[in-house]
């Protein structure tokens, strides 16, 4: 009997995006089945699954006067909505039309309307995502100036009107959104956002941010009461700047995992704790937040996180030009399992011959100096 | 159990850690070599871009590619779908074997089971053998070959598993089933012997394979195979033939039911051993080397089992020979030295085989697991066989001193679950792994199933039923939601109806209702009747049942509707006008239908909502409505129910 150990490989298979410049942002929607990107070129382009494996570009539209930074898709019960943020100071709001139940040559013949232009930033707005589907259609951006912006669409059949709902200034540059997707059913559990500022650490310190905190992580929770979302915590754990970060889904967990990226690969519990002493003013301590790990394997800046649908692995890229993926093992903990860097001595792939719906095996990297050590 | 070792052995990582070092790949284009980014879509798959969230980089190259990566799964090969669902099969009988017999033990039952994998495996490799023979091309065979290779493997060790584990065993003597479990793997010696004994000639011995076959023979057990095959030899009738075929036959074998005690058997086959090892060191095999070999391996000596050693492609083909002459009373949890002794006959590095067959018997469940994890089976083997150790009460696997058994089973068929969810049709087979691991495994299931793509409506009904099996009503929720909404931006606002019906959902059902008065006004057909059973679209649906009766010819009841949904005022603003001119078809019947207190009331509306219906419309129906007064001012007219 041989060897019965010798595969777990990656395949993969190659898009040409076709941007004239860097791409800012993929996002697929909520099946996996469409790609949206978006580029300093100000364009948007939208990819569609063939069914065999392959992407089909559907769509293509210069969207901003600047760099788009962002782009996020609604959820699907709210139509085919894309969600875009640029450095013209503006998000926007696309909505496809025609037939998208069609087949065949019909496919084609679809179209991204602008239903909606949201004009509040006077700087360039950095992120934009949807909220959870439980609370409406919802929508956050965030700007270089540091305001949050909460807009609401009250008509979910009628995109082209939106509601500036809630404004809150930071006075720190906002990098960076995520909202905790956890069902605010429970009153411990109410809507809650994260946001990360990249705002650099000056030599002479903290002048004029938070006296109590010079965290770069933000929660913002909404209180049903006050009907205001109010900052309820500032994560002391996170003192660099912040480029990204994500809260993993909750699988019905009593506490919430959110990923950082920032020197390092940040992990971080935050578990509720219950009902605070002083909620009447809402600077109660509301969390426990631990670090549960903090990896400096990018040896660099980190530049994305990026959780899979369950949160059992989050994808992290830096400036090391590594993407890991890491993975949680029962009990918590969360190891390395794969890395992918390009080799530059490495000739181009082969793969370029190829029919697009071919997936190719990546090749492993042999080269066993450049293997970390655990 | 050692649990130190434990913590470091990265047990849960099944799919794509290596226990030595993380794995590196390498992207293929130039485009990644100054800037990475990543996303997620679906399962295990996602894209890396050159992505950059500044713009002060500056690129000289627009040549932007992006990489779809995703896992490679070998489980999804066609030819390993049957042994994906049977193996489902089999795996919900144990939950269910184990619920029921949560107070009894339930030994037997499990046996079953475990026969049951077994067989399934086999059933595969036996297609795996099949395809291979026809295949031609050479890629393919090749990846038939490893799967073979794969599934012997997992034959063997669940074999082995269950002999030491889940079998009833009658007083724990575990030789006789060792040695099966020789036999039937390792059959290459058996044909020789066969072949030989069929063709029962004198002088077999210069077939080259003629020692070999008779050795093997012995080393499985297989005495009376060994003997007759040593008749066939030219010189079998001399004296030391003969000395050595009454140590051969003389050889006490022990038998539960045989009537003796296992200390009798003891006395005896010490008495039988010392036999033989005198007649080793009195020489008197000397001039017959292979005799002289074979009576060494009876007397258990070790050099002579390293002698042979390489006739064998592993130290577990003479675990059987070892034991049988070494220890024949061993009974299963005494199998360590033994293990420990055939292994350190091979010189070398140690397969996964290898070392998961000697942790079996050394009893080291949990190395078991760790390296049936790095199996390219991903994780069918590991996931099944935990979980029926697991039933059996066989696995306590301690991680600084806390019991996480259950949490590793749980977590491989989490896993396992999670995989099969991708799959586009071995979804619902995954869906019942999910479900047997609650609580974690329900919420993983909903998030899994409701992203599942909807190609159909038979698809989206298909994921009701399953999420109404699970009780998933969040699942039930977002498909029907999103369903209803791709239906309704086709402009199909009855289907639209219908899903936001399916969910109940008075908003689904508002917004659809809404939308088909807004096209009937538009000019399109109204949605058929019958999908409108929801409270919230009372008007829609009674407005429906209106024409059904004006279309059948039955005015009076047409009227008597439209009239009562008149002055219900349940109608929105832009519905009025369609309401009121749809009663001047009734003004002008043959004989009167709308009564004159009727009349009055359309005309009482027609005057509050003047704005919805103006000029020349309006006059027509203010003439029509004063025809009709007319005639029926002094008309009662009959009441039909």
């Amino acid at each position: 009997m041989g060897e019965v150990s010798a595969n777990n490989f990656f395949e993969s298979q190659t898009i040409i995006a076709d941007h004239k410049d860097l791409i800012h942002d993929v996002a697929f929607d909520f099946y996996g089945e469409r790609m949206a990107t978006c580029s300093s070129d100000q364009y948007v382009k939208v990819w569609d699954a063939d069914g065999q494996g392959g992407w089909r570009l559907t769509a293509s539209w210069k969207a901003h006067h600047g760099s788009v930074w962002k782009v996020t898709w609604a959820h699907p019960e709210f139509g085919q909505v894309l969600a875009t943020c640029s450095f013209d100071r503006t998000a926007a709001i696309w909505e496809e039309v025609g037939d998208i139940t069609a087949s065949g040559s019909e496919k084609g013949l679809r179209t991204w309307v602008k239903r909606s232009n949201l004009v509040d930033s006077r700087t360039s707005v950095t992120d934009v995502k949807f909220g959870p589907k439980h609370l409406g259609l919802l929508l956050v951006t965030c700007s270089a100036d540091g305001i949050i912006r909460i807009y609401e669409a009250p008509d979910v059949m009628n995109l082209a009107q939106w509601t500036l709902q809630h404004e809150m200034p930071t006075k720190v540059s906002i990098s960076c959104l995520s909202w905790n997707p956890s069902l605010s059913r429970v009153n411990s559990n109410p809507p809650m956002l994260a946001v990360g500022s990249d705002e650099p650490n000056l030599a002479n310190a903290n002048s004029q941010t938070d006296k109590n905190c010079n965290g770069k992580v933000f929660i913002y929770e909404h209180s049903e009461s006050c009907r205001r979302w109010a900052k309820t915590e500032c994560l002391a754990s996170v003192v660099e700047p912040v480029n990204d970060l994500a809260f993993a889904p909750n699988l019905g967990r009593s506490f919430h995992l959110l990923a950082v990226a920032t020197k390092d690969v940040r992990i971080i519990k935050m578990e509720p704790l219950p009902e605070p002493t002083s909620n009447s003013n809402g600077c109660g301590v509301r969390f426990r937040s631990e670090v549960l790990a903090a990896f400096d394997d990018h040896s660099s800046c980190v530049w994305r996180v990026s959780w899979n649908v369950t949160g059992t692995l989050l994808a992290s890229s830096g400036d090391d030009c590594c993407v890991r993926l890491w993975k949680m093992q029962y009990l918590n903990q969360w190891r390395c399992c794969a890395v992918f860097k390009n080799e530059s001595s490495g000739n181009e792939s082969p793969a370029r011959t190829r029919p697009r719906t071919t997936y190719t095996r990546l090749a492993a990297i042999t080269n066993p100096t450049h293997m970390p050590h655990h | 159990m050692n649990s130190t070792r434990f913590s470091d052995a990265n047990l849960n990582s099944h799919t794509i850690y290596n226990k030595k070092r993380v794995k590196q790949f390498n992207l293929p284009h130039k485009c990644f070599e100054r800037n990475v980014a990543c996303a997620w879509r679906r399962g295990n798959k996602f894209s890396i871009f050159p992505g950059s969230q500044t713009t002060n980089k500056t690129i000289e190259n627009s040549d932007n590619k992006i990489l779809d990566i995703r896992q490679e799964i070998s489980l999804f090969t066609p030819i390993l779908r049957k042994l994906v669902n049977e193996a489902n099969g089999a795996f919900l009988s144990l939950q269910r074997a184990s619920d029921m017999s949560k107070n009894s033990d339930n030994q037997v039952e499990y046996l079953k089971l475990s026969r049951q994998y077994r067989s399934i495996v086999r059933v595969c490799l036996e297609n795996l053998q099949e395809a291979t023979e026809k295949v031609s091309d050479g890629l393919e065979r090749n990846s038939l070959q490893s799967f073979t290779t794969i599934f012997y493997s997992i034959e063997c060790i669940w074999h082995l598993c269950e002999i030491l584990y889940i079998d009833v065993i009658p007083g724990e003597i575990v030789l006789p089933y060792i040695l099966e479990w020789v036999r039937f793997h390792f059959p290459c010696h058996e044909q020789t012997a066969a072949s030989l004994l069929e063709a029962c000639e004198k002088g077999s011995e210069d077939n080259p394979e003629y020692w070999n076959a008779v050795i093997g023979m012995v080393v499985q057990g297989r005495i009376d195979v060994a003997r007759a095959l040593l008749k066939l030899h030219s010189s079998s009738d001399s004296s030391e033939f003969k000395l050595l075929d009454n140590s051969m036959r003389a050889m006490p074998v022990y038998n539960v039911y045989g009537g003796i005690s296992s200390g009798e058997f003891t006395i005896s086959w010490k008495h039988w051993y010392a036999e033989c090892r005198s007649k080793y060191t009195s020489g008197s095999l000397a001039l017959q080397p292979q005799l002289e070999l074979i009576l060494r391996i009876m007397i258990g000596d070790y050099t002579a089992f390293e002698t042979i050693r390489i006739k064998y492609t592993s130290w577990f083909d003479m675990l059987g020979g070892w034991i049988l002459f070494t220890m024949p009373w061993a009974k299963r949890r005494e199998m360590a030295s033994a293990a420990a002794a055939c292994a350190g006959l091979t010189p070398g590095e140690k397969t996964h085989l290898d070392i998961i067959i000697q942790a079996l018997l050394e009893g080291d469940l949990h190395q078991v697991i760790h390296e049936m994890q790095q199996v390219s089976d991903n994780g069918w083997s590991a996931t099944h066989l935990t979980d029926m150790l697991y039933h059996c009460g066989k696995l306590q696997i301690l991680d600084k001193q806390i019991d996480v058994t259950a949490q590793i089973r749980d977590s491989l068929i989490l896993e396992y679950g999670s995989l099969l969810m991708e799959h586009k049709s071995l979804w619902s087979a995954g869906l019942s792994y999910l479900a047997a691991t609650p609580p974690e495994g329900l919420k993983r299931a909903e998030l899994l199933l409701e992203r599942i793509p909807i190609e159909s409506e038979a698809k989206a009904m298909r994921i009701l039923a399953e999420a109404n099996k699970y009780g998933l009503p969040n699942v039930v929720q977002t498909v029907c939601g999103c369903m209803s909404t791709r239906r309704l931006k086709s402009g199909n606002s009855g289907a639209a109806l219908t899903w936001g019906g399916r969910t109940r959902s008075t908003e689904l059902c508002a917004r659809a209702a809404e939308q088909a008065l807004r096209r009937y006004c538009a000019g399109a057909p109204l949605p058929h009747a019958e999908l409108l059973l929801t409270g919230s679209t009372v008007l829609l649906s009674k407005y429906c049942d209106f024409h059904n009766l004006y279309k059948n010819r039955e005015f009076r009841k047409a009227a008597k509707l439209l009239v009562s949904l008149i002055t219900s005022k349940l109608s929105p603003d832009f519905f009025w006008e369609t309401l009121l001119l749809d009663t001047l078809p009734l003004l002008e019947t043959e004989t009167p239908v709308l009564s004159a207190d009727d009349t009055y009331e359309i005309m009482l509306c027609l005057e509050l909502h003047s704005c919805a219906l103006t000029g020349k419309k309006a006059d027509m129906l203010r003439f029509a409505l004063a025809r009709n007064l007319e005639r029926t001012a002094l008309l009662n007219l009959p009441d039909e129910d």
